[in-house]
C-alpha cells in the first residue's frame, strides 16, 4: 500500500499548463522529498491535495482510499499540510492561535481550560526543543518563530493517532536557521517512523540529503525522476530540477581589494540587539548569523531605519543617518531586501512594474505626467537583467513564483547602485538556480564597490559567499569567523555553543 | 536506481508562465470596460423602452442632480486609495454648508464664511489624521466618530432648523450655467480630471496606491507614508468643505439633517468604480462610470413607478455587489499563480 498515490494529475490555468500528468508515490514510514524549481507545479500539487485547486484529470489515493476531486475536507482523509506561515492571526496570542484548530468537539461551548492547554503546548514545544511565551502576540514573533508555531499547531493535529495519515510539509524550514531546522527534521523522521507518509518540500538540498528516504524531482509540471536518496547526489538532483548541470550552488565572494568603510555602525541597540559595532568596507561581503531570536531578524530593520534604535549610530559613507528614516537611508545609498517578502518586500497585488519602478518613479516625471512607456521599458529591462520569468511587467506579483518575486525585489534595489546592500534571508524559499542568480547579482554589486551584508541562518550559504561572518548571541556580536575558520560546521558550533571567552565578554 | 544527467532544457520556464498573453489581454480589456459597457447598454435599453429617456433634459437633470454625490465619491477615493476610510466627508459637507448659511445670515462677509468653512474642513481632516495616522485607531471607527460628531455640530450651529436665504453669490457659484450645465457639474468634472492626473500620471499616484497595497513595503521603500496619509485626510476635509460651500449655494438653504442621505452613495460609487478602468484600484473615471450607472438605474426604476425607498435599496445592494465584484476580481487575479 502507498501512503499517497498520485497518478496522471493534470491542471492548466487558461492556456498555461501547471501540472502535466504528474505521478507521485509516497510509502508509509518514509520521508519523501518533492523537489523542483519555483514555478514547476509543486504548489499546484499541494493545492490539488488540499482542495484549493480542482485538477483537470488524474487520480489521488491516500492509503488505498481513492479521493473524489476536488478534495473536500482534507484533514478528514488524513491529509495535513504544514505551510511555512499559513493561517496565523497576527493580533492574537500564540495560545489563541494554537487553539484555533484544536478539536473541542462537544465541548465547544465549555470554558477553555487555559492551564491544561498551556501544559499540552509546553510539552509539544519541549519535544521540539524550544520555548516561547504562549501569551505573546504573534505579530511580535520573527519569521523563524512563526514557522515553529505553525509546526507546533500541526503537531497538535498529529498528536495521538498518526497512522494512516499523510503530512505535507511545504518548505517548513525555509525561515529557520540551521539548528532549529535540524530539530524539525528530526521530528519529521519521528513522525514517519510511526508509519505516516511525510512529503517534504524544500529547496535546501542539504536537509533533503540528511533526512529523506526518497525524492521525486518535478520539472514543468511532470515528475522527471524518482530516486532513493542514497543513490543520488545534490548536484544530480539539481541537474534534474534545472534540466542542466550547475557546477556550484553559490557564487564566490569577489576577490577585489576592499576600499574605504562604507557602513560603520557603533553601539547600535534595539529591542533585541545591544551594542552592535560593525564596519563593512567597499567590496566586502559580511555575513551576520545567529539562532532564532538572537537578534539577526531585528538588525536589518534597525539599519534600514524601519525601527527606532534605543542608542547607537549608523554611518554610511561618512554621513550619520537620522534614526528611523528609511528614506534617508535609501538616499544615502543603503537599501534593504527584507526577509519577509510578502510583508515588507513587495506589494503582491501590484504589478511587477509598479513594484520594481517604485524607488525611481519620480525620475520619470515629465510636464504632462509620468512617462508610462519609459517606465514599462525600464521595468522590462530591469527584469531581463535579473532574469525574471516570465518577463511581463504588467502581471501582478502574485502571478510570479517566489524566486521570481524575489528577483523583482532585488531588481528594485539594484537599479539604485547601492553603496550598502543589506540582504535579509535573500534566498528564502528560492530554488537553487534562482538562488545562485540572486547571489551572483549581490556579488556583482560588491565588485562594483558596494558593501554587502547578508543576514541569514543558512550557514552553508554564508560560508560560501562571505568574506567574514559575525555571530549574534542574545543580541550581541560575540564572534567573527573568516579565512579557514569560515566553514559551515564552525558557524554552526559558534551559534550553538559559543566559546566561553566570547560569552564572558558579553556579560 | 541511479539516474543520469538529463538533457538541457532552457525553455521550460517559459512554458509554465501562469497565463497566456492573449487570454490575459482579453480578460484585462473585459474587466476594464465591463462597467462602461453596462452603462452604455443600460442607457440604450432605457432609451429604447422609456420615452422620457429620449429627451436631452432628462440627461442634464441626471447629471446635475448627481454632481454633489460625484464630488463626494471622488473625494472618498482620495483616502480609500491609501487603504483607509474617511466616512466623515458627507457630514463635513453639511457642517460647512451650515456654517456658510448661518454666518452669511448673521451678516458676516462671504469671504469670512468661506475661509471659516475651509478652515473647518482642514481641521476635521487634521483631527482624523491625528487619530488614525498618529494614534493608529482603525480609520473606519475613527471617521465614523467624526461623522457623528459633525452631525451634532451641524444641528448645534443651525439650532436644529433649516437655514434658508443663502446669498445669491453662493447660488450663482453653484448654479450659473456654462454650456447648459450648472457650475457644480463642471467642478465635479474638473475634480475628475485632476484626480485622474494625480492617480495615473504622477509619482504621488503610484505612492498612494502602493501605500494602500502594502504600507510596510511602502515605508521600507522610502515613501513618507505617514505624511502622505495625513495630507490625504486634510485634502479630503478641504474638498469636503468646498463641496459644502457648493451645497449651500446649490440648494440655497441648509437642512442639518441631510448628511445621512449622502453617506453611502459616494462609497457605493467609489467601490463599484474600483472594478473598472484601472481594475482593483480606486480611480477617477471608474467612479464616474459607476455613479452614472447607478443614477441611470435609479432614474429608470423611478420612471417605471418605483417608490423613493427603492433608491436606498438600490444603493445598498449596489454597494454589496460592487465590493463582492471587487473581491472576486482580486481573487481571480491572485489565483493566476501556479
Amino acid at each position: 500500500m502507498t501512503a499517497l498515490n498520485v497518478v496522471g494529475l493534470r491542471k492548466s490555468y487558461g492556456g498555461a499548463v501547471a501540472l502535466d500528468g504528474l505521478n507521485l508515490h509516497v510509502r508509509p514510514g518514509e520521508v519523501h522529498a518533492l523537489l523542483g524549481q519555483n514555478g514547476c507545479g509543486k504548489s499546484t500539487l499541494v493545492k490539488s491535495l488540499t482542495g484549493v485547486v480542482t485538477p483537470d484529470e488524474g487520480s489521488v489515493e491516500v492509503f488505498g482510499r481513492t479521493l473524489t476531486l476536488p478534495v473536500d475536507a482534507p484533514h478528514e482523509h488524513g491529509i495535513a499540510v504544514i505551510h511555512q506561515d499559513i493561517g496565523l492571526v497576527d493580533d492574537m496570542t500564540v495560545l489563541e492561535n494554537l487553539g484555533a484548530n484544536a478539536r473541542y468537539g462537544a465541548r465547544l461551548l465549555a470554558p477553555v481550560r487555559v492551564g491544561r492547554e498551556k501544559a499540552v503546548y509546553r510539552e509539544l514545544m519541549n519535544r521540539l526543543g524550544f520555548d516561547f511565551p504562549l501569551d505573546a502576540q504573534v505579530s511580535t514573533l520573527s519569521p523563524a518563530e512563526r514557522a515553529l508555531l505553525a509546526v507546533v499547531r500541526a503537531m497538535r493535529l498529529m498528536d495521538g493517532n498518526t497512522d494512516e495519515q499523510l503530512f505535507i510539509l511545504d518548505e517548513p524550514t525555509a525561515a529557520l536557521p540551521r539548528p532549529e531546522a535540524s530539530r524539525l527534521l528530526a521530528l519529521m523522521r519521528r513522525v514517519a517512523d510511526t508509519g505516516a507518509g511525510v512529503v517534504f518540500i524544500s529547496h535546501r538540498l542539504a536537509e533533503v540529503m540528511e533526512v529523506c528516504d526518497r525524492a521525486t524531482v518535478m520539472r514543468a509540471g511532470r515528475d522527471v525522476v524518482e530516486v532513493p536518496i542514497e543513490d543520488t547526489s545534490r548536484s544530480e538532483l539539481v541537474a534534474h530540477m534545472l534540466g542542466r548541470r550547475m557546477d556550484d550552488f553559490y557564487p564566490a565572494p569577489p576577490g577585489v581589494e576592499f576600499g574605504a568603510p562604507r557602513l560603520t555602525v557603533r553601539g547600535l541597540t534595539g529591542r533585541r540587539v545591544a551594542d552592535v559595532d560593525l564596519t563593512v568596507r567597499a567590496g566586502e561581503v559580511v555575513g551576520v548569523t545567529g539562532l532564532a531570536g538572537m537578534g539577526q531578524e531585528e538588525l536589518p530593520m534597525l539599519l534600514a531605519g524601519d525601527e527606532k534604535p534605543v542608542a547607537g549610530t549608523v554611518v554610511v559613507d561618512g554621513t550619520e543617518l537620522r534614526a528611523s528614516d528609511p528614506r534617508q537611508a535609501i538616499d544615502h545609498g543603503m537599501t534593504l531586501v527584507p526577509g519577509n517578502r510578502l510583508r515588507d518586500g513587495c506589494w503582491v497585488e501590484g504589478t511587477a512594474e509598479e513594484n520594481v519602478i517604485l524607488p525611481v518613479v519620480h525620475r520619470h516625471r515629465r510636464w504632462k505626467g509620468l512617462d508610462i512607456n519609459a517606465m514599462r521599458e525600464r521595468a522590462a529591462r530591469l527584469m531581463t537583467e535579473v532574469n525574471v520569468h516570465p518577463n511581463r511587467p504588467e502581471l501582478p506579483m502574485s502571478a510570479f513564483s517566489g524566486g521570481n518575486q524575489q528577483k523583482v525585489v532585488f531588481a528594485k534595489w539594484l537599479q539604485l547602485d547601492p553603496k550598502v546592500l543589506l540582504l535579509d534571508e535573500p534566498t528564502q524559499g528560492v530554488d537553487p538556480g534562482s538562488a545562485k542568480d540572486l547571489l551572483a547579482d549581490a556579488m556583482a554589486a560588491a565588485t562594483n564597490s558596494a558593501a554587502v551584508v547578508v543576514f541569514s541562518g543558512e550557514h552553508e550559504l554564508l560560508a560560501a559567499v562571505c568574506h567574514r561572518v559575525l555571530v549574534l548571541h542574545h543580541g550581541r556580536l560575540i564572534d567573527e569567523l573568516s579565512g579557514p575558520r569560515l566553514t559551515e560546521q564552525q558557524l554552526l558550533e559558534a551559534c550553538e555553543s559559543p566559546a566561553d571567552d566570547a560569552l564572558l565578554a558579553t556579560h | 536506481m541511479t539516474t543520469s544527467t538529463t538533457t538541457p532544457d532552457t525553455t521550460l520556464t517559459e512554458t509554465v508562465s501562469p497565463v497566456t498573453k492573449s487570454s490575459s489581454r482579453f480578460d484585462g480589456a473585459f474587466e476594464r470596460w465591463a462597467l462602461v459597457g453596462a452603462l452604455g447598454l443600460l442607457v440604450l435599453l432605457c432609451v429604447a423602452t422609456l420615452p422620457q429617456f429620449r429627451t436631452a433634459s432628462l440627461f442634464t437633470t441626471m447629471l446635475n442632480a448627481q454632481s454633489l454625490v460625484l464630488l463626494l465619491a471622488l473625494t472618498a477615493t482620495i483616502v480609500l486609495r491609501l487603504g483607509d476610510f474617511d466616512l466623515s466627508i458627507s457630514q463635513t459637507m453639511v457642517a460647512t454648508a451650515a456654517i456658510v448659511a448661518v454666518m452669511t445670515k448673521n451678516g458676516y462677509p462671504a469671504y469670512v464664511a468661506i475661509l471659516t468653512a475651509l478652515a473647518l474642513g482642514a481641521l476635521v481632516g487634521a483631527i482624523n489624521a491625528l487619530i488614525v495616522v498618529r494614534v493608529g485607531v482603525d480609520s473606519f471607527v475613527a471617521t465614523l466618530g467624526s461623522y457623528t460628531a459633525l452631525a451634532g455640530f451641524a444641528y448645534l450651529i443651525t439650532d436644529s432648523r433649516i437655514v434658508a436665504g443663502v446669498p445669491d453669490g453662493f447660488v450663482n457659484f453653484s448654479r450659473s450655467q456654462l454650456l447648459g450645465l450648472p457650475m457644480i457639474t463642471w467642478y465635479a468634472w474638473v475634480l475628475v480630471v485632476v484626480l485622474w492626473y494625480v492617480y495615473q500620471r504622477t509619482p504621488l499616484g503610484r505612492y498612494t496606491v502602493f501605500i494602500g497595497g502594502n504600507r510596510a513595503a511602502a515605508r521600507l521603500a522610502g515613501i513618507s507614508v505617514d505624511r502622505i496619509r495625513t495630507s490625504a485626510y486634510i485634502v479630503s476635509g478641504l474638498i469636503a468643505a468646498f463641496i459644502g460651500i457648493c451645497f449651500a449655494g446649490y440648494f440655497g438653504a441648509v437642512d442639518p439633517s441631510v448628511g445621512a442621505q449622502y453617506m453611502l452613495q459616494p462609497f457605493a460609487a467609489a467601490f463599484l468604480g474600483a472594478t473598472a478602468i484601472t481594475v482593483g484600484r480606486f480611480n477617477a473615471w471608474g467612479t464616474v462610470a459607476a455613479l452614472y450607472l447607478l443614477t441611470v438605474g435609479i432614474t429608470a426604476l423611478q420612471l417605471l413607478g418605483a417608490q423613493t425607498w427603492v433608491t436606498n435599496v438600490f444603493y445598498g445592494l449596489a454597494l454589496i455587489v460592487s465590493v463582492t465584484a471587487a473581491k472576486l476580481v482580486g481573487k481571480r487575479r491572485a489565483g493566476a499563480r501556479t
